[in-house]
């Protein structure tokens, strides 16, 4: 599903971000990218997700290089990842069905369609009795369980969440755990990016190690064992 | 949902989000108005005007050509000159003014007969006025004058080519001074859509991030500042519309029985609806492409960025 070969970043004007990167992913594989912040985490799952392009190596999301895609096909690709945030990035002025309403505008669905779609999105992660509500009148908590809403309403193939629990508590990371493990269980695929142990450990999925820019496959069992305690 | 269904519901958010905002909606729906009105104005005044001297309207500008008749010239003579007359090509009306018709037409303009009575006789010649066809070329106009100086029955040839050739001049230039005068208004009307549109940009540019991030294509970005581009400059136009009524309406009354007086004809009473519904169409595309160009423009440099 994902397929990155010696693929490195760099920003105008700063060093390698990455450097020499080769990464696999199957489909319906879940995949913890652990690493400490500034390690370029973050910055793998952008070219992941077609946001940013590599500045050497290839990328290929879905069978397709993402260097030779135009705007509107990368736009297309895109459509099929659902995006989790740290600062999950919701609409401040728009009610929480609303906010989980906007991929599938995108998609195109008519209103009546994605209105249901949002509602049973919506109850999936128990925010269903607040879909009037504002973002900013949300918890911590429930901004992000609406941020993963919103990412899942359109049964997206892949889901990249990039440290979906840096601002909440144990209890609410465990629960958002718990929602990545259950979606992963339907067969999408899940990224994740996290400096947490605990959150990792409670996710069970293969684990990448990324620092200073290169990446080293994890012990499989030790993350297995870490999640059993 | 269908493209249609999507632009529909576009517009009518931009609809509720222009209601929103009434103190910034009404700035600059006046805003519109005034360059829309006026343009619309210029097009009704100085378009009627040009057309009127340029005779481009069908009116007959072109030159008329007097045949004074000699005093000793017959009425069989009259009619064989009228005939011949009539036959050139390039002729459109051949009309006979006869030396009372002309004295009484003369009265009438002075609006006094003490100075005819005066006179003791009357002094003015049978005449036939010709006139040609708009787009006689100068070569055939100076052939025809030549011919009938040369007929014996004539004795002068009075022609106002120089005049009405100026006229025409004087009506190309108002036109183009028209097309000018709209050109410019219709640039200041996009100048209000275009930075409507971009202060819009500037303030949801964290939501058109995110949009993008989730796979917005650049349609989905642009159609609902398309619309609201399109829906103010619509209004605005239509707004222009009762305002350029109102002044054409106003100078009609104020100048129409000048002009009459001066016998320049009368001055439109009202905005033609062809004009009205055609200015409102270009509004409409100005208002489409200045707001289509000002998101293009925004994509652009943050994709760049």
């Amino acid at each position: 599903m994902i397929s990155l070969q010696g693929v490195s970043k760099r920003y105008a004007g700063g060093g390698d971000i990455l450097a020499g990167v080769d990464l696999q992913i199957a489909g319906g594989e879940m995949v913890v990218l652990l690493g400490p912040s500034g390690a370029g985490k973050s910055t793998l799952l952008k070219l992941m997700g077609g946001i940013e392009r590599a500045s050497a190596g290839s990328v290929e999301l879905f069978g397709q290089d993402t260097a030779r895609l135009d705007a509107g096909r990368l736009a297309l690709v895109r459509q099929q990842i659902g995006l989790i945030f740290e600062d999950f990035k919701l609409l401040g002025d728009r009610s929480a069905l609303d906010n989980v309403m906007v991929p599938l505008e995108i998609a195109g669905y008519a209103l009546v369609e994605a209105r249901r779609r949002a509602r049973a999105a919506l109850d999936k992660v128990g925010l269903g009795a607040r879909e009037k509500a504002r973002p900013a009148s949300l918890s911590g908590g429930e901004q992000q369980r609406l941020c993963i809403a919103r990412a899942v309403v359109s049964r997206p193939a892949l889901i990249l969440a990039d440290e979906p629990t840096g601002n909440l508590d144990a209890a609410q990371a465990a629960s958002i755990a718990d929602m990545l493990r259950a979606f992963h269980a339907v067969g999408t695929t899940v990224v994740v990016a996290t400096h947490d142990p605990l959150f990792r450990d409670r996710l069970q999925g293969r684990a990448v190690h990324v620092e200073a820019g290169t990446v080293r496959a994890a012990d499989a069992a030790t993350v297995r064992k870490g999640a059993a305690r | 949902m269908s493209a249609l269904a999507a632009w529909f519901r576009a517009y009518g958010v931009a609809f509720v989000l222009l209601l929103r905002e009434p103190v910034a909606t009404l700035f600059n729906l006046l805003a519109l108005a005034c360059a829309f009105g006026l343009g619309l104005a210029a097009v009704v005044w100085l378009g009627e005007a040009s057309l009127g001297l340029s005779g481009a309207d069908g009116r007959n500008l072109a030159p008329q050509v007097t045949l004074v008749l000699r005093g000793n010239v017959n009425d069989a003579a009259r009619a064989g000159l009228e005939k011949s007359a009539r036959a050139e090509s390039g002729v459109r009306e051949v009309r006979f003014v006869g030396r009372e018709a002309a004295l009484r037409r003369l009265a009438k303009d002075l609006g006094d007969t003490r100075l005819i009575e005066g006179l003791g006789g009357n002094p003015l010649p049978d005449a036939l006025v010709v006139t040609l066809a708009n787009d006689l070329s100068e070569a055939r106009v100076d052939e025809l004058l030549n011919r009938w100086r040369g007929r014996s029955e004539v004795e002068e040839v009075l022609a106002d080519r120089e005049l009405v050739e100026r006229l025409r001049r004087i009506g190309g230039t108002l036109r183009l001074l028209a097309q000018a005068v709209v050109t410019l208004l219709l640039a200041s009307g996009a100048v209000v859509v275009f930075n409507t549109i971009r202060l819009q940009l500037a303030g949801r540019q964290q939501e058109i991030e995110l949009i993008r991030l989730l796979g917005a294509p650049a349609t989905f970005v642009r159609r609902p500042f398309v619309a609201r581009g399109t829906l103010l400059a619509l209004v605005g136009a239509a707004l222009g519309w009762v305002l350029a009524e109102v002044m054409v309406r106003q100078v009609a009354g104020w100048v129409g029985p000048l002009a009459g007086a001066w016998g320049l004809g009368t001055p439109p009473a009202s905005v033609p609806l062809q004009s009205g519904f055609g200015f409102m169409l270009v509004a409409l595309l100005v208002g489409w492409f200045t707001a289509w160009l000002g998101v293009t423009r925004h994509l652009i440099a943050a994709d760049r960025r």
